[in-house]
């Protein structure tokens, strides 16, 4: 069942896309790498056989991640922290260019334990870029196609599985910020 | 797209062994160049877009590279062709309009998954995206023209029959 939380507004979206896509961000094809030590490294190490079994490789899997304070100023994740009701642990933009995609994953927060010393961990998505055709995400249980720009839903818990690809013809942007309650 | 009925008893296991087992035929072959002017404007403008010219999209498989035949039960009497593609993990066909329902009269296309939907195999038509269906259903476009593209980013291979009926 999709947990809609709300929507920021058109204005606010348009503004970070216009900071983020001034930086050139080298693209990702997998997890990030994580520390034997981590205590996510097996789940690392599964993900990453899954897929590569699966077939993907570098040609398929891409994405670019924009980070907050880093290509996007914090007021964005502090302004959506506020929106959501959550403290900001975590957030970032996903870019998926046409013909790419995220294979099916959940996202490995290698700070995970200590940031749940904190408290409730929660994690949302929200539709960044305009509805576009093409523009495919999908969580365990639901699919979102031309969802409004700006709208925000919750995963149903942080280990949520997803995946989103990009067979349209221009690049697909969503945001998305962990947090704490 | 309009729901026909299932029809899961007619599919046979041995076809779906057979096209997981079979390399098909690469779309776009390495080389190949569209054959139809809407098909020349719907690659330029992917191309441009940054779909890479040298990938496969999907594997195709028709009379001419199977064992088996296609009579489908609910098309009696009618002219038809058929394909089915198969989508490797990392495969997707971008949004198209399919270059022979433009020259063919009365064209009907049908849709029909040959497995259970699983998380990551996407059929998107006009402004929907399909999931939860499941083998052996059979749908129609309300619109045979209509812009429609594909993708697995699953773990397990995607396979569809398509069919189109012509006057």
């Amino acid at each position: 069942m999709k947990l809609y939380i709300g929507k920021l507004t058109e204005h606010l979206c348009e503004s970070l896309i216009k900071e983020l896509i001034i930086h050139t961000v080298e693209p990702s094809h997998g997890h990030m790498a994580l520390e034997e030590s981590n205590p996510y490294y097996n789940e690392y190490l599964n993900q990453t056989a899954m897929l590569t079994s699966a077939g993907y490789n570098e040609n398929t899997v891409e994405y670019r991640h924009y980070q907050s304070s880093t290509h996007f100023h914090e007021n964005y994740s502090v302004a959506i922290g506020a929106s959501v009701g959550a403290h900001p642990l975590m957030c970032w933009v996903s870019e998926i260019r046409p013909g790419k995609c995220t294979p099916w994953h959940w996202d490995i927060n290698p700070w995970e334990k200590e940031h749940e010393q904190l408290g409730e961990l929660v994690r949302y998505f929200c539709f960044l870029s305009k509805p576009a055709p093409g523009h495919i995400f999908v969580t365990e249980h639901d699919a979102y196609y031309n969802e409004p720009q700006g709208t925000i839903y919750q995963y149903d818990h942080i280990h949520a599985w997803h995946a989103g690809t990009n067979i349209g013809l221009v690049p697909k942007f969503l945001l998305t910020f962990t947090g704490y309650k | 797209m309009n729901f026909i009925g299932n029809y899961k008893n007619w599919i046979q296991q041995s076809w779906i062994d057979e096209l997981l087992r079979s390399e098909g035929c690469a779309r776009f072959k390495e080389g190949q160049q569209p054959d139809s002017p809407s098909m020349r404007e719907q690659y330029d403008r992917a191309i441009k877009a940054g779909y890479d010219p040298n990938k496969a999209y999907f594997y195709m498989f028709d009379k001419t590279n199977v064992s088996f035949e296609i009579d489908p039960p609910w098309l009696e009497g009618k002219k038809y062709h058929w394909w089915i593609t198969k989508m490797l993990p990392g495969n997707c066909m971008p949004i198209h309009v399919d270059p022979h329902t433009i020259y063919e009269q009365d064209s009907n296309r049908y849709w029909m998954p040959l497995q259970d939907y699983t998380g990551g195999h996407f059929f998107v038509y006009k402004d929907v995206v399909f999931t939860e269906y499941k083998q052996g259903d059979v749908f129609v476009y309300d619109d045979s023209r209509a812009s429609h593209g594909a993708a697995n980013v699953s773990i397990t291979p995607r396979l569809v029959l398509q069919i189109s009926t012509y006057a």
